[in-house]
């Protein structure tokens, strides 16, 4: 019996990728910068302004949803309709990071003059939907922007302005804590204040350098017409995300799991880092006066773990090249394992700045390293909607976290903070055994190596 | 002008992944579909080495003027089946294309859906006013190679 075959039609995409030099790729991947900072600030200062409100401790995890809940939802929509959007004058993903950063700004000019409890948390929220709106579509626009062999070097720009976004963030804390006196009529100190405002300047000032400078490639006209064919609206856009997450290629799965070991990770870490510095070092727990100390110098490893961060970013590209981002991930997640063990035990203040050097790698690695493989997974007609299904699965696991490591503590880890950092420690381990089941899609060496191999010769 | 511009060129088939990279890669099957419309390749030419340093060569004519050949030779240095290939060329005889500047063309095949096979072919770099030339040209062999695997599943069905 003989049966008929009618497949789907499906259009070609055609794209002509320009090489891009380094001084292109980094004022392509600037907006970053400030889009990290705002992060950084949400980060570092929110807390202390909730505090400033007269928020009590235990109020803080819910006052904090905004985070998780944004990320889940709002990336991947956004994604879903960056994909199907086209203006020759705005572009594809520009439109939304210009408005993410428009949101950006306002929202953290105007953080520190808030008076009530209520408006700070809607702040936050509308901080935090800016942020993602921004952020998802700006790592799409990387990957569309570069050819396979300038992927590793874009996505680890990024990396490279996580760190020096976030360092540069807690440094204007300190910094204009030292400069600036007084508070505002609600308890906001103005050295707070200035740290937002320089904020709200770098967010959108970094993102206007980036949208000037980089243009967008224009589709084909097939894909513009198949973009136009697409039913707009937000019922078509979470279609698409569903029927990307049942299409979604095996290999992009198993990285699913990488990523649910090691955001659950790095959530532990920086909850229970002062904590655990509390109890290694200064041999107090939250309620003594002295646990000030901790969180000061809690400061400075994470601001040091993050120059590790930005110092490390360009030479993992090298090191992807060579041996692959699969491996070069795997690395980097058992150096932050072992760091995060010794770290743990460590009696002596100073002496914690040499492990965290290994989670100062990983860092780089987990946010510029897994995008490299997974691009080269997936069409290009999707990145945005892909871009935001990869964000759920780091926001799924942070929600899963703060439902079950409650338990985990007390029942498990005997409520011992610097368990809970050895527990990070081998959940990173765990990642590194996940990562060992992926099959990487053969390594893309850079054209400039290219040209040093030998040709094909009659 | 420099040489500074990738072709990435996609498109889905509806075909598992094995049968795609083998008509990219058998030497039988590609002879039926690789060429522009208006050009075919000579199945006489064709040889291919199928492992990394192993050489590949063809000759595609103009279908309407035998005398003007364009003749790709290249090493594989990267072939993973059915994951992809990468191939560095050396191409003569094409105007738009000098033979003394090698290109990379890179291959990948990857499983989408239930058995479904992305190809994404990247070649380059080539100058800026040729490159569009270039990717009109992959767009149209992409064209015929949906038709090779539907006249090829058709045929096997049919048996």
């Amino acid at each position: 019996m003989t049966t008929t075959h009618a497949p789907t039609a499906h259009i070609t995409i055609v794209r002509q990728k320009p090489l891009m030099n380094m001084r292109q790729i980094l004022l392509m991947n600037l907006g970053f910068f400030g889009i990290q900072y705002s992060f950084g600030m949400q980060q570092t200062a929110v807390n202390p302004i909730y505090n400033f409100l007269g928020a009590s401790p235990e109020e803080l995890p819910l006052l904090n949803l905004a985070g998780p809940v944004t990320g889940l939802l709002i990336q991947p929509l956004i994604g879903a309709l960056s994909d199907r959007t086209w203006s020759p004058r705005w572009g594809r993903r520009k439109p939304y990071f210009i408005i993410g950063a428009i949101g950006c700004s306002v929202c953290l000019f105007l953080f520190p003059f808030v008076a009530a409890l209520w408006t700070a948390v809607l702040l936050l929220w509308i901080l935090d939907a800016s942020n993602n709106t921004a952020m998802e579509p700006y790592r799409a626009f990387i990957a569309d922007r570069l050819p396979p062999s300038q992927l590793a070097k874009g996505f680890l720009a990024q990396s490279f302005f996580t760190g020096f976004g976030i360092t540069l963030a807690n440094i204007s804390l300190f910094v204009f804590q030292t400069l600036i006196s007084g508070a505002t009529s609600a308890g906001i100190p103005y050295w707070v204040v200035g740290s937002f405002i320089l904020g709200s300047v770098c967010s959108i000032a970094t993102v206007l350098v980036s949208v000037l400078t980089t243009p967008e490639l224009p589709p084909s006209d097939e894909e513009l017409a198949a973009i136009r064919a697409k039913k707009g609206g937000l019922g078509a856009a979470v279609r698409e995300i569903w029927d990307a997450i049942v299409e979604m290629p095996g290999e992009l799965r198993k990285l699913a799991l990488v990523y649910l070991f090691q955001w659950y990770a790095m959530v532990c870490y920086w909850q229970f880092v002062s904590l655990s510095i509390a109890e290694s070092v200064y041999g107090v727990t939250a309620d003594d006066p002295r646990y000030a100390n901790a969180v000061s110098w809690t400061g400075l490893v994470n601001g040091w773990y993050n120059i590790v961060t930005f110092c490390v970013a360009f030479p993992l590209v090298a090191l992807a090249r060579r041996r692959g981002a699969k491996w070069v991930h795997i690395f980097c997640l058992l150096c932050a394992a072992v760091g995060l063990l010794i770290f743990a035990n460590l009696t002596n203040q100073y002496l914690l700045f040499i492990p965290i050097i290994g989670l100062g790698i990983a860092w780089a690695s987990i946010m510029g390293v897994p995008y490299i493989m997974a691009v080269r997974m997936i069409p290009s007609t999707r990145y945005g909607v892909y871009m935001g299904i990869i964000n759920m699965m780091i926001v799924v696991p942070m929600l899963i976290q703060t439902v079950t490591f409650g338990r985990v503590f007390e029942n498990i880890l005997g409520g011992d903070p610097t368990n809970a950092i050895m527990f990070s420690g081998v959940l990173l381990a765990a990642a590194a055994v996940t990562m060992t089941w992926i099959k990487e899609p053969p390594i893309v060496r850079d054209v400039d190596d290219l040209l040093q191999m030998p040709a094909g010769t009659h | 002008m420099a040489a500074n511009v990738m072709v990435v060129v996609e498109r889905q088939y509806d075909y598992p992944r094995p049968e795609v990279f083998r008509a990219w890669t058998a030497p039988e099957e590609m002879a039926r579909w690789r060429g522009s419309p208006g050009w075919h390749v000579e199945p006489d030419t064709v040889t291919s080495d199928l492992r990394v340093g192993g050489r590949h060569h063809h000759v595609k004519v103009r279908d309407n003027d035998p005398t003007t050949r364009v003749t790709t030779d290249a090493v594989f240095i990267e072939y993973f089946e059915p994951d992809v290939f990468v191939a560095r060329q050396r191409i003569t005889g094409d105007p738009g294309i000098d033979p003394d500047v090698p290109l990379e063309l890179r291959v990948e095949f990857t499983k989408t859906g239930r058995d479904h096979t992305l190809v994404r072919v990247v070649q380059g770099p080539f100058e800026p006013e040729v490159a569009g030339y270039h990717s009109k040209g992959w767009e149209l062999e992409l064209d015929r190679l949906e038709e090779y695997l539907a006249r090829r599943r058709v045929r096997e069905e049919s048996r």
